[in-house]
């Protein structure tokens, strides 16, 4: 029979809190759906992939927060790596803890209160969709 | 841009004023050297005096309330600026 290892509960709260510190910032929330939407594997372009359409940051500054504020965050967590000139990024070994949070919200979009799908592109167009 | 970044952009644009490259070609990521996260909550903060300083690679930054940035003694970026050469 095998031996049951014993459940390092502080692990699992400090692996929870470091995914939502690495989705606390937009920029980083729009790099982990990009990824998802098209391919973990696929290295997508910065700061194109962390610039919604709908709130189109001076890419100037964005790519500054990248750099020195956004991108060290999903990094130390391994669920994403960036590249340098140019700039990109892809989904790293632990890319699925993140996406599976964003992914979760949109498959229960109906659920989510209206306040948080309101000016959120992806939520309002997956209600849209389901509504059909 | 979050007007709680435009710290972060001061710091950085004052690094790179020092360093004499564009902000984004500098050699290191400031999150590396100071929680970038307490900077953005640091210039949330209404009607407090606080001041900050931390280490980056060559140089030591202060950053005061006030919007001063000091870096090597030189105040880079803020109301009385100095020569950024830091010469006397």
């Amino acid at each position: 029979m095998a031996i049951k290892e014993p459940v390092d509960e502080r692990a699992s709260v400090d692996s929870w809190d470091r995914v939502f510190r690495a989705l606390a910032a937009e920029p980083r929330r729009q790099i982990v759906m990009s990824l998802a939407e098209s391919s973990p594997e696929r290295e997508l372009s910065l700061p194109e992939a962390a610039n919604p359409s709908s709130m189109l940051q001076d890419p100037d500054e964005l790519m500054v927060e990248l750099l020195h504020e956004h991108l060290p965050i999903p990094e130390g967590g391994d669920y994403v790596e960036s590249f340098r000139t140019p700039l990109g990024v892809r989904g790293g070994p632990a890319f699925d803890e993140v996406a599976v949070v964003l992914e979760s919200l949109l498959t229960c979009v109906d659920d989510v209160p209206d306040q948080l799908v309101v000016g959120c592109q992806r939520l309002e167009a997956a209600r849209g969709m389901l509504a059909e | 841009m979050n007007p709680d970044d435009t710290l972060l952009h001061d710091i950085v644009r004052a690094l790179a004023t020092v360093e004499c490259c564009a902000p984004h070609e500098l050699q290191f990521a400031l999150h590396d050297y100071v929680d970038t996260t307490a900077i953005e909550r640091l210039a949330a903060m209404d009607d407090a005096e606080w001041s900050l300083s931390f280490d980056v690679p060559d140089h030591v930054v202060a950053v005061h309330s006030d919007g001063r940035i000091v870096v090597d003694d030189a105040v880079i970026h803020g109301e009385s600026e100095l020569d950024a050469s830091g010469s006397t």
